[in-house]
């Protein structure tokens, strides 16, 4: 990347130039949006040795696949978070037939450091509060059962085994819970 | 059912929530291009995505970046080694004479470090190309199969000539590799190039890897472990393996071997096979 520009390139401008093998643009994605995709791994594996392997994984699957992106079907940070979870999700299942990670390895003083991401853009801390509100204006069963859906990848049958819950109650709960987000954030979209 | 019902389903359908009769429906839905359903994918897909923004972000720990920064330049050298080695290969073909020149007489002065290659290696692989010359002899009349040793024995060549390349480095360090009780009859040393920072590991005596895995080399420094490469044996259990030591992993501590996933994998979960002390 051009270190003349004072204008700091967009996501989609990032992804152009990871395509043509611009490792700095690698890098700033990386610090611009590893928080919530670390995020996101966490919650799903709830490990976070293994949450970091993934973000990791997501992001060399970035440089080495970059062909992948479409950028006239979605915006990058969907994509990022749409693999993350994926790949968080898939190596959750996998976990139980996977031999356990040894720790040797790896530095055990590393830990999160929980400082606000100065490279994080104004419109996307805007649109992390509209999306805390709308998630707190949800039902506590529709929040959760989307949790469970989004960030344990379980079907409706599963969600409904896990909550106790009739199938049909629980499809409702994330029908109406998704319809709620959808009409709270679309002024903003 | 018109397009606005879909625009709900479609909601369920990015959260993997339908069942599979009314997810196929879609799909093909989708597929004829129905281009209003596709904004609606498109708001869906943007919806889903915006839940983590509830979730607390998480700085990840330092040496994290450092650690995919390696895995990336270790990447682009795989791939920049695999073009270098086939213009050094057309190289070694146009001017041989000059290349004998320039590496025998040189290679004189590393001759005492060089025997400790050819025990290890160079006879395996003396052995396997004296067969395979053999083998194309007798068979002389096929040529694609005498054009295939020719090509395999070059290729040894190639990795020879680079070791003997490394060894004449001012900067050189031998480094032997211990056994663990996986691999009892494993002889395996490092050569590092201190200078160029590379490391070339000429292991024997290994036990084929498992079926699906490989045997993968990490540089383990004080920042953690990063992956060098993977590397397969041998009928006689001989294998090889030359990387670059990629900047800004940290202070090297070990150089060890696993057992991984083939292919490798980007952080060591296997068992050590063979393990050093580099510092």
């Amino acid at each position: 990347m051009s270190g003349s520009s004072p204008q700091i390139p967009d996501d989609f401008a990032l992804m152009q130039a990871i395509a043509r093998r611009d490792r700095e643009a690698l890098s700033t994605l990386y610090d611009r949006h590893s928080p919530m995709l670390l995020a996101i791994c966490r919650r799903v594996l709830k490990d976070a040795g293994e949450a970091e392997d993934v973000l990791t994984d997501v992001f060399f699957e970035l440089w080495t696949r970059a062909d992948r992106f479409d950028a006239g079907r979605g915006n990058p940070l969907t994509y990022l978070v749409t693999l993350s979870r994926s790949r968080a999700i898939d190596r959750q299942r996998s976990r139980a037939s996977r031999p356990k990670i040894t720790s040797d390895y790896t530095d055990a003083a590393a830990q999160a450091d929980p400082v606000p991401n100065p490279l994080e853009s104004i419109n996307l801390k805007e649109r992390r509060a509209q999306v805390q509100a709308a998630l707190s204006e949800l039902e506590p069963a529709q929040r959760e059962a989307l949790e469970c859906s989004f960030y344990e990848g379980l079907s409706h049958s599963e969600i409904a085994a896990k909550l106790n819950r009739p199938l049909g109650t629980v499809k409702t709960y994330i029908r109406q819970g998704l319809i709620r987000l959808r009409d709270s954030l679309r002024i903003t979209q | 059912m018109t397009c606005d019902q879909r625009r709900d389903l479609l909601l369920l359908y990015v959260s993997d929530a339908l069942e599979a009769d009314e997810a196929a429906e879609l799909r093909e839905h989708l597929q004829a291009g129905c281009p209003a359903c596709e904004g609606h994918l498109a708001e869906a897909q943007a919806l889903m995505a915006s839940l983590p923004l509830g979730l607390d972000p998480v700085t990840p720990p330092a040496n994290l970046k450092a650690r995919l920064m390696a895995r990336i330049d270790a990447e682009s050298m795989r791939s920049s080694t695999r073009s270098t080695a086939k213009t050094q290969a057309d190289f070694a073909a146009d001017s041989l004479p000059i290349r004998l020149f320039r590496y025998l007489v040189p290679a004189a002065v590393a001759a005492g470090l060089a025997i400790i290659v050819t025990h290890f290696v160079m006879n395996q692989k003396l052995q396997v190309a004296i067969q395979q010359a053999s083998a194309a002899q007798a068979a002389l009349s096929d040529k694609a199969m005498l054009q295939f040793q020719l090509n395999q024995m070059g290729k040894d060549l190639d990795a020879k000539t680079h070791i003997v390349e490394m060894l004449q480095s001012p900067q050189l360090k031998l480094v032997h590799l211990d056994p663990t009780k996986l691999q009892p009859n494993a002889v395996a040393n490092l050569i590092w190039d201190q200078k160029q920072q590379q490391w070339a590991i000429l292991a024997t005596g290994m036990a084929p890897a498992a079926r699906g895995q490989t045997y993968e080399l990490w540089f383990v420094t004080d920042k953690g472990a990063f992956e060098a490469g993977v590397f397969d044996v041998d009928e006689h259990g001989t294998g090889s393996l030359e990387v670059r030591i990629p900047p800004n992993i940290g202070q090297l501590k070990l150089a060890a071997v696993t057992n991984e996933k083939a292919g490798g994998d980007s952080q060591p979960h296997g068992d050590f096979q063979v393990k050093g002390i580099v510092e």
